[in-house]
């Protein structure tokens, strides 16, 4: 039988003052910064990252000109090479929106970690919001990858992606608005079919005479018009006035619906 | 003697919590530890406050190093994550990943991640149910520190012995009722030990003692050196034997008195130990001391402090 008296704790102090838990900014930028570092370290994530880049190149060198032509039988040069772009766009925010949005949210809610952040004092919304601005972060710099890499002409680039980066931005609202819900990956896949139909519409309809017109008033649908008035030196409230409205409405929506998903989520966690 | 204290409901539980200004440890089933979380939560909810629960689990990549620096930052960066890997044995898979872990490794993660907000209030489940040997030393010794540094615990637990391994105040939970079991601490008066009153053999006499308990419509008969422990809860007392609990109707004094002869010492008013199996005694804080057994499982026994000076008299350590 031997007699031990444990080593005292190398931290064991008197107990300090108490102190309140990470502010909430604070708490908003770890938690977009461990979210960052997720991504990167979840080999799941980071091919749903390439695949669009891949399938970029793919375009590119595959169809080579194929894609445009066929798209300038119906409309003009300069709305094919956008058209171009939307594709780019369009499957990059469909991949980050499911997956680095809905997908990883419903893991973590599926995994216990949802909770245990917060029984650590962060927040749903501090989670939802860092969760949408660090998969928001990775699709921009991926997405301009993607133009690069279907050969947008450098002359609408710039003005392109950041058309078209406002466009996408509500189905990244609306993916964390639609996860926050989720309590398995099983669930995400169900709730999140409105993430892949809806930016795909824009694109198809975009590619034909007959629904070109009812691309302006879908959602991620704005960009086109945008950026074909400011190529075309058209004052933006003249030649896309209509579409920046739109744009600009379906952002709020997105808001409102998250904002409603973030309060239903409340009285749930007091229920619970 | 006295009778114990009993409490209602959750919440004149927390009531005399607040006004005791002491630690409690329940032992009680998954619905009562649930409320209780739920009640903690909303009355401590202004405080700096640290949970470590049964469904607690970070991303599964993540390694332990990433997943303690994390919280240590959102703490406040107070407790250093490397100190609480140090205290708490967790260097070796510092850079393992969590899904990876043992479950004893997954228990002491949870600690340490409590750890590191440095608490004024801890909810803890189950602190000690999966660890081994060394991690209920690590997870005790925190345990002890934090208290008497001014953290206050609620823990939720099965068996009742974990509670009285703790600093604070013991109970279980029965119906509703959260009842105290009476601790053992300064206890001389029960008087010298009942295997005290003379000697066992006389002459030639030959004495067969056998311990009878009870499983399922079977009796059985233990001989004494089988016996690890014997243990008294919730008014039933039972006889552990190869990490098996088994019920006996005999009595604490009945027990002691016919295992005395054989290397067996009332530690707790609760508790007779095998001293033949006790493989280490640790002392935590002043107060408490354990008593830990060389099987399988490295039970742990509570050592009344009045007791322990009985035992080193009779044993010499």
């Amino acid at each position: 039988m031997t007699t031990r008296t444990p080593e005292s704790a190398p931290h064991a102090a008197p107990q300090a003052p108490a102190r309140p838990h990470a502010r909430p900014r604070r708490a908003f930028c770890l938690l977009t910064g461990k979210y960052l570092i997720d991504l990167a370290r979840n080999p799941n994530m980071v091919a749903s990252a390439l695949i669009p880049l891949a399938l970029a190149f793919a375009m590119r060198f595959v169809l080579g000109d194929a894609f445009p032509s066929s798209v300038q039988a119906t409309r003009d040069a300069l709305s094919a090479n956008a058209i171009l772009g939307m594709y780019a766009m369009m499957f990059e925010a469909m991949m980050a929106s499911n997956m680095f949005v809905a997908y990883a949210m419903a893991e973590e809610a599926e995994k216990g970690a949802a909770r245990t952040l917060q029984l650590a004092g962060v927040s749903r919304t501090q989670m939802a919001l860092a969760r949408m601005a660090s998969a928001f972060a990775v699709f921009l710099v991926m997405s301009a990858l993607c133009c690069a890499a279907i050969g947008v002409p450098a002359g609408i680039l710039v003005p392109f992606f950041v058309a078209s980066a406002l466009a996408q931005l509500p189905l990244f609202i609306l993916g964390t608005a639609l996860s926050l819900g989720c309590r398995t990956q099983m669930d995400a896949m169900t709730r999140c079919v409105p993430l892949l139909v809806i930016p795909i519409l824009p694109f198809l309809a975009a590619c034909t005479v007959t629904f070109a017109g009812w691309t302006t008033f879908l959602p991620c649908g704005g960009a086109l018009d945008v950026t074909v008035a400011l190529l075309t030196g058209t004052p933006l409230l003249d030649g896309a006035g209509i579409a920046l409205g739109f744009t600009v409405l379906w952002n709020a929506l997105g808001i409102a619906a998250l904002v409603i998903a973030l309060r239903r989520m409340a009285r749930e966690d007091a229920r619970r | 003697m006295t009778e114990p204290t009993e409490y209602a409901s959750i919440d004149a539980l927390l009531d005399a919590q607040e006004a005791a200004g002491a630690s409690m440890h329940i032992e009680c089933g998954r619905e009562a530890s649930a409320a209780l979380l739920d009640a903690a939560r909303a009355r401590f909810a202004g405080r700096r406050c640290a949970f470590a629960l049964d469904g607690d689990a970070g991303i599964p990549r993540d390694t332990v190093t990433s997943h303690l620096r994390f919280f240590s930052k959102l703490a406040g960066g107070a407790v250093h994550h490397e100190d609480a890997i140090a205290h708490f044995g967790l260097r070796e898979v510092a850079h393992t990943k969590l899904r990876d872990l043992a479950a004893p490794q997954r228990a002491l993660v949870k600690l340490a991640r409590a750890s590191l907000f440095e608490p004024e209030f801890c909810f803890i489940e189950r602190p000690l149910s999966d660890l081994d040997a060394d991690g209920r030393t690590a997870a005790l010794t925190w345990i002890a520190e934090a208290e008497q540094a001014g953290c206050r615990f609620i823990t939720t637990l099965q068996p009742l012995r974990e509670a009285l391994l703790m600093p604070g105040i013991a109970l279980w939970h029965d119906e509703g009722r959260f009842i105290a079991a009476e601790r053992d601490e300064d206890d001389a008066a029960d008087g010298p030990s009942a295997s005290d009153d003379g000697p066992l053999f006389a002459g030639d006499e030959v004495r067969v003692i056998k311990i009878p308990a009870k499983s399922d419509a079977t009796t059985l008969l233990f001989d004494p050196r089988e016996i690890d422990y014997i243990e008294s809860a919730n008014k039933r007392n039972y006889v552990a034997v190869r990490g098996s609990l088994y019920p006996t109707p005999l009595t604490m004094d009945e027990l002691d008195a016919q295992l005395g002869g054989f290397g067996f010492f009332r530690c707790h008013r609760s508790y007779i130990v095998n001293v033949q199996r006790v493989a280490k005694v640790e002392r935590f804080t002043r107060n408490s001391f354990n008593l830990t057994l060389n099987d399988p499982q490295h039970t742990s026994i509570p050592l009344a402090k009045g007791r322990a000076d009985e035992m080193r008299a009779r044993y010499g350590w």
